[in-house]
Formats: C-alpha cells, sequence, structure tokens
C-alpha cells in the first residue's frame, strides 16, 4: 500500500523532533516550517537542521504562496506556532496571529482535499480549572468537552482554533475534514531537581508529563485511525496528549476510544526513583496542593 | 445620586435602537459607533464616529475614562461565502479584544457584550430540532457551524480571561500561575449576553414555514425584556459566579413557552424576570397555524415531528 501523504508544520520544532524519525518511515512526508535550524529552548533530538525542512510563511494570507505544498496529501499535522511576547495582558497580539495560521492551514487543508487535520492544541485551552478547581480538589478530572476556560491568551487562542476546526469538521462548508485537537501535556523528561523547591509544579507535571513514545503514537493513531466520527457522526475530536500517568487529571476516555490509544508510560514509574529522593512517594499524600 | 457612566457601542445599529430612549432617561451615556446613522439612514443624536477594529487604541481609549459600564453592541457585517466569512469575523473578534482592553486599562467596573446564540448554535440545528437535546446550558461546550458564531464564542472564552484578571509582567507564561497560584490582577466584571431574537413575529418573516416560525418562537425577545436584561446586567451589584470570577454567559429571550435555550443562570445570577411570552403574545398567529385541527404546524415544541 502507498504511503500516507503527511505534511507537517513546525516541522523544526520541538514538538516534530520527538516523532519526526518515526513519521519518516511510516510516511510521505511534506516538511514545513519558517526555518530549517531546530527551534530554541527546548532539547531537541538533534541538533542539526532538520532535513527536508521547506521554508513556508503560513501566517501569510495569500495561502496561493504555499497551497501548492498541500496539493494531494491526506493529512496535515499542524505544530506551526509563533512565541508570544510582552506582558501576558499583552499576548492577544501575537496569539491571534497564531489563530490566524490554523486558519490558514485549515482553510488550505480544506480546499486542497486533505482528508483530516491532526493540530497541536495545548492543556492550556481549559487552564483555568487547574489552579482554581483541580488542586483543591472541587473537581476531580477535566474532560475535553468541559467549556473551554483559560487565564491566559495562548490558552484563548488553542480553545479558538478547536472549535474554528469544528466548522471544518461538520460539513458547514461542503464536505466534512476529519480533525483531531491535541492537547498536548508536558512533552519532555521530567527533570526532578528542576524541581527542588516546588513540590506543586512537580505534583503537576507528573500529571501532564507525555512520554516521547506515547506522543508518537498518539499523533500516528490520530493520523491512521480509520474512522473519528463522533456520536452525532462528525469526525472531530478534542484529545489529551498525556502518557499514562497514575496523577492524571485530564481525561484520556474518548482518546482511548477513538483512537484506540494505549500510552505505555507513567511518570509514577518512570520517575519512581526521583521521586523517592523527593520523598513524593514517603506519604506527601493527594495530587497538587493537597 | 449622580447617573452612572455607560458606554455605548454599536449605539446607532439595531439592538441598540430597541433600548436607546430607556438607556438615555437612566444613564449619562457615551455613544459610539462606526457610523451615526440608522438603519433608516437617519441621524441618532449624540453619536460619535469612532473605528473600534483600529489596533491603535489611542485613538478612542479616551471615551473610556470614568466610564462604570460597557455596552458592546457594535459588529462589523460579514459579506461573500461563508466559508470566507473568517475575515470579517475575525475583526469582530478584534473589536471586542480592543473593547475589554481599553475597559480593563481605564478601570471600567463591567462590560456587557453582545455576543449570540449562534456561538452555540450547531447544538439547535443538529440536535435540539430533533430533539436528540432539550436545552441547551450557556456553559455547554459551544459549537457552531459558522464563523459568525465562532467568533462570538471566542469573544465568550476571551472575556473570561479579563474577567478572572491579569498577572504582572514578571509572569510571562501562565505556567507560573498553574504552579503558584499568583493573584492575577484586578478583575473585570463581564456579561455575555447570547441575544435570541429581538424582533416581532410575522409569518411572512420566516416564508410562511411553520418550522421555522417554531423556532422563532423560542428565541423571541422583546422589548421590555431586553431592556430589563441589559439594565439588570449593568446594576446587578455582585455578578461572582461560584467560584468567584465576575462572569456569565446568559441568553437573552423572553420568558417563551418555546424556549430552548435555559435562562436559568440569568434568573439566578440577575434576577432576570422576562415579562413575555411569544406563546401569548403571538397567539392569534398560531392558533390556526401552528396549533389546531389540519394545520401545518405539527405538534410539539419545536421542529414539525
Amino acid at each position: 500500500m502507498a504511503k500516507k501523504r503527511v505534511l507537517v508544520t513546525g516541522a523544526a520544532g520541538y514538538v516534530a523532533s520527538r516523532m519526526l524519525s518515526v513519521f519518516r518511515e511510516r510516511y510521505d512526508l511534506t516538511l514545513l516550517d519558517v526555518s530549517t535550524e531546530p527551534s530554541p529552548g527546548r532539547n531537541h533530538a538533534y541538533l542539526e537542521p532538520v532535513k527536508g525542512v521547506q521554508i513556508a510563511d503560513l501566517l501569510d494570507a495569500d495561502r496561493s504562496k504555499y497551497a501548492h505544498y498541500f496539493e494531494g496529501v491526506d493529512v496535515v499535522v499542524h505544530l506551526g506556532y509563533i512565541r508570544q511576547q510582552g506582558e501576558p495582558i499583552d499576548h492577544y497580539d501575537s496569539q491571534r496571529q497564531n489563530v490566524d495560521m490554523a486558519h490558514n492551514v485549515f482553510r488550505t487543508a480544506y480546499d486542497e482535499g486533505a482528508e483530516r487535520v491532526v493540530a497541536a492544541s495545548s492543556n492550556h485551552a481549559a487552564n483555568w480549572y487547574e489552579p482554581n478547581l483541580l488542586y483543591p480538589r472541587k473537581k476531580e478530572s477535566l474532560d475535553p468537552y468541559d467549556l473551554p476556560l483559560s487565564h491566559n491568551f495562548y490558552g484563548w487562542s488553542k480553545a479558538t482554533y478547536e472549535h474554528l476546526g469544528f466548522l471544518f469538521a461538520c460539513g458547514a462548508f461542503g464536505r466534512k475534514m476529519g480533525m483531531i485537537l491535541v492537547r498536548i501535556g508536558s512533552p519532555g523528561e521530567l527533570d526532578v531537581g528542576m524541581f527542588a523547591d516546588n513540590e506543586v509544579g512537580l505534583k503537576r507535571s507528573l500529571g501532564s508529563y507525555l512520554s516521547q513514545r506515547d506522543q508518537t503514537q498518539l499523533f500516528v493513531k490520530a493520523i491512521e485511525a480509520e474512522d473519528i466520527e463522533n456520536e452525532h457522526g462528525v469526525p472531530w475530536h478534542v484529545v489529551y496528549g498525556i502518557s499514562n500517568n497514575t496523577r492524571a487529571y485530564w481525561s484520556l476516555v474518548n482518546a482511548r476510544r477513538v483512537l484506540d490509544y494505549q500510552p505505555e508510560d507513567d511518570a509514577e514509574s518512570r520517575f519512581a526513583a526521583h521521586l523517592e529522593a523527593a520523598q513524593l512517594s514517603a506519604g506527601r499524600t493527594g495530587r497538587p496542593k493537597t | 445620586m449622580a447617573k452612572r457612566k455607560v458606554l455605548i457601542t454599536g449605539a446607532a445599529g439595531y439592538v441598540s435602537s430597541r433600548m436607546l430612549d430607556d438607556l438615555r432617561a437612566k444613564y449619562d451615556v457615551v455613544l459610539l459607533d462606526a457610523s451615526d446613522k440608522n438603519r433608516l439612514g437617519e441621524t441618532v443624536d449624540g453619536v460619535q464616529i469612532v473605528d473600534l477594529i483600529d489596533p491603535d487604541r489611542s485613538k478612542y481609549e479616551n471615551h473610556f475614562d470614568g466610564v462604570d459600564a460597557v455596552i458592546h453592541l457594535a459588529h462589523k457585517g460579514r459579506a461573500g461565502e461563508p466559508i470566507d466569512h473568517f475575515f470579517v469575523e475575525k475583526q469582530n473578534v478584534e473589536m471586542a479584544y480592543n473593547i475589554f482592553r481599553c475597559a480593563y486599562d481605564n478601570g471600567v467596573r463591567r462590560v456587557v457584550m453582545a455576543t449570540s446564540n449562534h456561538a452555540a448554535d450547531w447544538y439547535e440545528h443538529n440536535l435540539i430540532h430533533t430533539r436528540k437535546m432539550d436545552v441547551v446550558e450557556p456553559y455547554d461546550f459551544p459549537l457552531s457551524d459558522n464563523f459568525y458564531g465562532w467568533a462570538k464564542s471566542s469573544q465568550e472564552v476571551m472575556g473570561f480571561l479579563f474577567a478572572n484578571g491579569f498577572p504582572s509582567f514578571d509572569h510571562p507564561s501562565g505556567r507560573e500561575i498553574l504552579v503558584e497560584g499568583v493573584n492575577a490582577g484586578r478583575k473585570l466584571d463581564v456579561i455575555m449576553v447570547r441575544i435570541g431574537h429581538p424582533r416581532e413575529l410575522e409569518p411572512e418573516r420566516y416564508g410562511n414555514d411553520p418550522a421555522t416560525f417554531k423556532r422563532v418562537l423560542g428565541c423571541y425577545w422583546s422589548v421590555p425584556d431586553q431592556i430589563q436584561l441589559f439594565t439588570k446586567a449593568i446594576e446587578t451589584k455582585n455578578i461572582d459566579n461560584e467560584h468567584g470570577v465576575p462572569f456569565h454567559i446568559v441568553y437573552g429571550i423572553s420568558n417563551n413557552t418555546r424556549a430552548f435555550w435555559s435562562l436559568s443562570n440569568a434568573r439566578q445570577v440577575l434576577d432576570y424576570q422576562p415579562e413575555d411570552d411569544s406563546e401569548v403574545r403571538f397567539a392569534d398567529v398560531i392558533n390556526g397555524w401552528i396549533t389546531g385541527e389540519n394545520v401545518p404546524g405539527g405538534v410539539g415544541r419545536v421542529g414539525l415531528r
């Protein structure tokens, strides 16, 4: 069988770096980003320029400049993202551009006949619940379909483009384009030492941890699952992207059911030795702040 | 007691026209719009012309000085194919940001913003009309099938950010709030009003289509009820929700027998007590067309089955 044609945006970025080698084996890839250099600030799997990345500015409102990359593509994996700058209240100015970029990608995929888009959203789309209800245990677990309330523009933009994705999935404009929004947790190994004086941060990260292989599995299944229609016939889902963590406070129920996601890692086991050192296994009960 | 200073955007528009006389009597009003002409081309007294989509807020921020409450009704109309409506609707999102931001920066106590039932209209079209769902709650996950509704729900969620408050400059990522629970700064009161169908009902307007008419009987909003809801949204002292955030999304409809949107939080938080019911008000039209023997309207609250 011919390999699926998959286009990846943000292909030189950190999240892409954790699964690109598997993608290269499985798919006929088109890689787009604004630079071939790995983006700064995170521990990439490699530090060399990323091979095969083509330069495209997906913020450009003139979609004809990059539409040709989407021709014949089966699935788009949208990880492209611009960083926010300035004070929190000013982050709107950069985050609205991320909404524009998501629109450009969804619209181009739609116009060029892509069957599905898998887009990186973030746990921040509904991060308000975390310190306000989850930590004090006024709420036990957050479902992807709870009202998306965020306390920052980063989360606002993610929630906004989850809904934007729904428009393209529900058939409002004609055909239904499949759409999976992955609310990524904490994608990276935990450096327990970084949390020496920060038990809340450590406990949080133990709940939100996403291992490299679980991330890869989730994205591969989001690309390959045959039927992703929800109960109302709309091929649209918001799923959390975390490992099978003992301390998880975000629901993986629909990721397991719809995508058959079977995460193999649990931060609790993986970092058990460190947890002992951090005294978390010696009677400090509960989740963050309890 | 001095009158409250209330700034109204979209002041020359239709929704405003239904309550402006009343608001003028009650409040010291500041009226802004992109034009001072109403739909009939008549000049609306006192309207100042301002482009609130302009990202340079310094051009109009002065109007927010000393304002107690803002009623944001302004909206830019869309054109072209549905799939292209994004481009206009995102300007409406930008305008909402400018309003929230000016209000937040200038010490305004409260913003009451017109959103729309379309913020969650997908449920109506797909589940309500087929009776797979009985009532949409304001806090159901907002799903729309058009960019107009998408933009409205984006504005609602944006309002929550301002109601929750913004932290100081040394907490740039948001992650620190999760971990440390820092004080997020002053809270702006925000009420988002999902307007239903703010006009009198005439069957001809709905193509003499009984199914559509049954729908608007559920969505109807009378002038007195609209005035009451906006007035209460401005004047209710404490609008903190159960978690201490002064934020609510409420539906703007009358006390309609056929309603399929919940008014429970509007009643509870704002003491909204709508006086009209489309079923009573339009009984003459309903009788013999929607209800009665051998009529096309069929049984049930909405839909024809």
